[in-house]
């Protein structure tokens, strides 16, 4: 069962040091391919890419997750939105450009054993002890990379931090972890389940009561702010429901997301716009 | 393609065909239940004219069964109309106790049956979905503009298993032409998929899968050899085919770097299958397809060789191919 007192986490924002504690749950939206147990704690993922991240260099060691299931989605989804107009600007074929609005991935769902000696992002011993820009607005810098992030993420691994909590530039709630070593041992294999989800970019002029209308970013513009997902798995997801493993507990199993920072007054009913969400194939280009 | 004088196998029967049956007496209810829902969760028992109507307007179906009287109403008449009119290629097929009536109903019928014998009815009602599903499939071809093959008049009960083959060939060719020029055909490739004609990704299955079993898979569909895995992964020709054959299990003979390339061309793989938005079908095409970067910018290493040769050019082109989909 999901419970939130296990992210040991100072909500004064004062204490820099964090930890997850044991029996906590962690999501993480892999990709289909990889996305065993061994995989998602591993940081092995990010070894090969060549990419920079938020809290890593090029092929430099991070397993990214969170301790809500509509931050996963939220960050995926912006990084899709953020493609493809990268890919657009690039004049990439259609397929490559379509590949990016509408995307298959596995939502892990496990409970870890516990990791310690992590550090709070938006805390003060951060802004004393490692960078004074690190505060209020930026903590939430939208930007996928970001220098100052980079520079805190070298002096973070140099004093021998395993990993950085952070809340997500794309959802307000709950926390994101930026593990830096391999921790696939804290992941408790009783509890490790899988489901398959599709998120998909929508039409700024979709309306939110419909269906996921086809999507072409060659024709249509491209909702800046919202997307859609959809578990595929309902059975799976019923059951994961049912013990209440999933935070929000009250989460739909489909509907359109917002990947941009809001305050929700109640949740996650303003953050999620159910639907049935069965789109069409051919949602795109 | 033609269909003069080839011998075909019948197909695989069409799975879960969609069925209305119009019928208001509890007891051949029952009866056309039981035969029915052996091969189809997808039948819908209407026991009014009104309700028919309805049912009719509403959705696609792969056949009809009717009752000619509903209530004290001799409704067969109209009801073949109707399915005429508005459901011309669903299979129409007559089910009364009036002898009398059948001769009148042949002509708008696809077969018309006397009530009593179920096994018969059985039978007729498995070729009436293959007649439907048929030509449901050929109409959606014309739609596209592609000539099935067959003449419409000529589909008639029971189907050939040529003309069957026909249309099953031409429309897995338009339907791969399109989806490979981007373009879509939601409704026909669902029919394709559940007649067993089109090949879908189970997401849930594949997930399942170890990381070997995902790579053997992903290889089958992009229709990889042996030797060319052999050569991709620098590996003997006999330890590929172990592997592509399932036995291989002690980590790829004691060869790290082995199992690192393996690990690397499922990546590859992996992005090859998403080019191919998840369409097995497709897996093959997008492994071997040139130029397919003609006008980018950023083309990637392989577009003037296609994934598959390039891959073969020599050890570092692996890690090339990866560099540029990690990249872009």
């Amino acid at each position: 069962m999901y419970n939130d007192k296990l992210y040991d986490i100072d909500a004064t924002r004062l204490r820099g040091e964090a930890a997850i504690l044991n029996g906590a749950y962690l999501y993480r939206l892999a990709s289909i391919t990889h996305c065993k147990m061994e995989d998602v704690l591993s940081g092995r993922g990010t070894l090969k890419s060549r990419d920079r991240g938020r809290f890593h260099m090029r092929q430099q060691q991070i397993s990214y997750c969170a301790n809500n299931v509509l931050v996963t989605f939220a960050e995926v989804l912006f990084h899709m939105y953020d493609v493809v107009l990268r890919r657009l600007g690039q004049l990439q074929p259609t397929r490559q450009v379509r590949e990016a609005v509408r995307v298959k991935r596995c939502l892990a769902i496990f409970r870890v054993r516990g990791v310690s000696d992590l550090i709070l992002l938006d805390s003060e011993t951060v802004q004393i002890e490692f960078d004074p820009r690190i505060r209020g607005a930026t903590v939430v810098y939208p930007a996928a990379t970001y220098e100052v992030f980079l520079q805190f993420n070298d002096k973070v691994r140099e004093v021998g931090k395993k990993g950085i909590v952070y809340p997500s530039a794309r959802h307000s709630r709950d926390h994101c972890f930026a593990l830096f070593d391999d921790e696939t041992e804290q992941v408790d294999a009783t509890s490790f389940t899988t489901m398959s989800v599709e998120l998909s970019l929508i039409r700024e002029d979709q309306n939110f009561n419909d269906p996921v209308q086809p999507c072409n970013p060659y024709e249509h513009k491209l909702h800046a702010t919202m997307g859609h997902y959809r578990v595929l798995d309902n059975t799976v997801f019923a059951q994961a429901k049912a013990d209440r493993i999933i935070n929000p507990p009250d989460l739909p199993s489909s509907g359109y997301i917002d990947f941009v920072r809001r305050l929700y007054r109640t949740y996650p009913a303003q953050a999620v716009c159910p639907n049935s969400g069965s789109s069409a194939r051919g949602t795109s280009a | 393609m033609s269909c003069a004088g080839t011998q075909v196998a019948p197909l695989e029967p069409v799975r879960n065909p969609s069925i209305v049956v119009l019928e208001d007496e509890r007891r051949d209810i029952d009866a056309i239940r039981s035969e029915l829902f052996t091969f189809s969760n997808r039948v819908r028992f209407v026991e009014t004219y009104h309700d028919f109507v309805q049912a009719v307007e509403t959705s696609e179906f792969d056949a009809a069964s009717i009752d000619c009287y509903i209530g004290e109403h001799q409704k067969g008449q109209e009801a073949l109309q109707l399915l005429r009119r508005k459901r011309p290629n669903a299979a129409r097929i007559v089910l009364t106790h009036d002898a009398q009536l059948l001769p009148k109903l042949r002509p708008f019928a696809d077969m018309v049956l006397l009530k009593g014998n179920m096994d018969e009815y059985s039978s007729v009602m498995s070729d009436a979905v293959r007649l439907g599903r048929a030509r449901r499939i050929a109409h959606g071809l014309r739609q596209l503009g592609v000539e099935p093959g067959i003449a419409s008049a000529s589909l008639v009960l029971p189907v050939e298993p040529v003309q069957e083959e026909v249309i099953r060939e031409n429309a897995r060719a338009a339907l791969r032409s399109l989806l490979i020029s981007s373009g879509s055909a939601p409704e026909l490739r669902e029919l394709l998929v559940t007649s067993g004609w089109w090949s879908d990704f189970d997401v849930r299955l594949y997930i399942e899968m170890s990381a070997k079993e995902k790579l053997r898979t992903l290889i089958k569909y992009a229709g990889v050899t042996t030797e060319e895995f052999a050569s991709i992964l620098s590996i003997s020709s006999a330890l590929a085919e172990k592997f592509m054959s399932g036995e291989e299990s002690d980590g790829w003979g004691l060869r790290p770097m082995a199992a690192e390339r393996a690990d690397q061309l499922l990546s590859v793989l992996a992005y090859v299958t998403r080019i191919s938005d998840y369409e097995i079908e497709l897996i093959a095409d997008f492994w071997r397809m040139r130029h397919l970067f003609a006008d980018s910018t950023e083309p990637p290493p392989w577009d003037n060789y296609g994934l598959g040769s390039f891959l073969l050019l020599g050890p570092d082109s692996l890690e090339a191919c990866l560099t540029w989909i990690r990249t872009h």
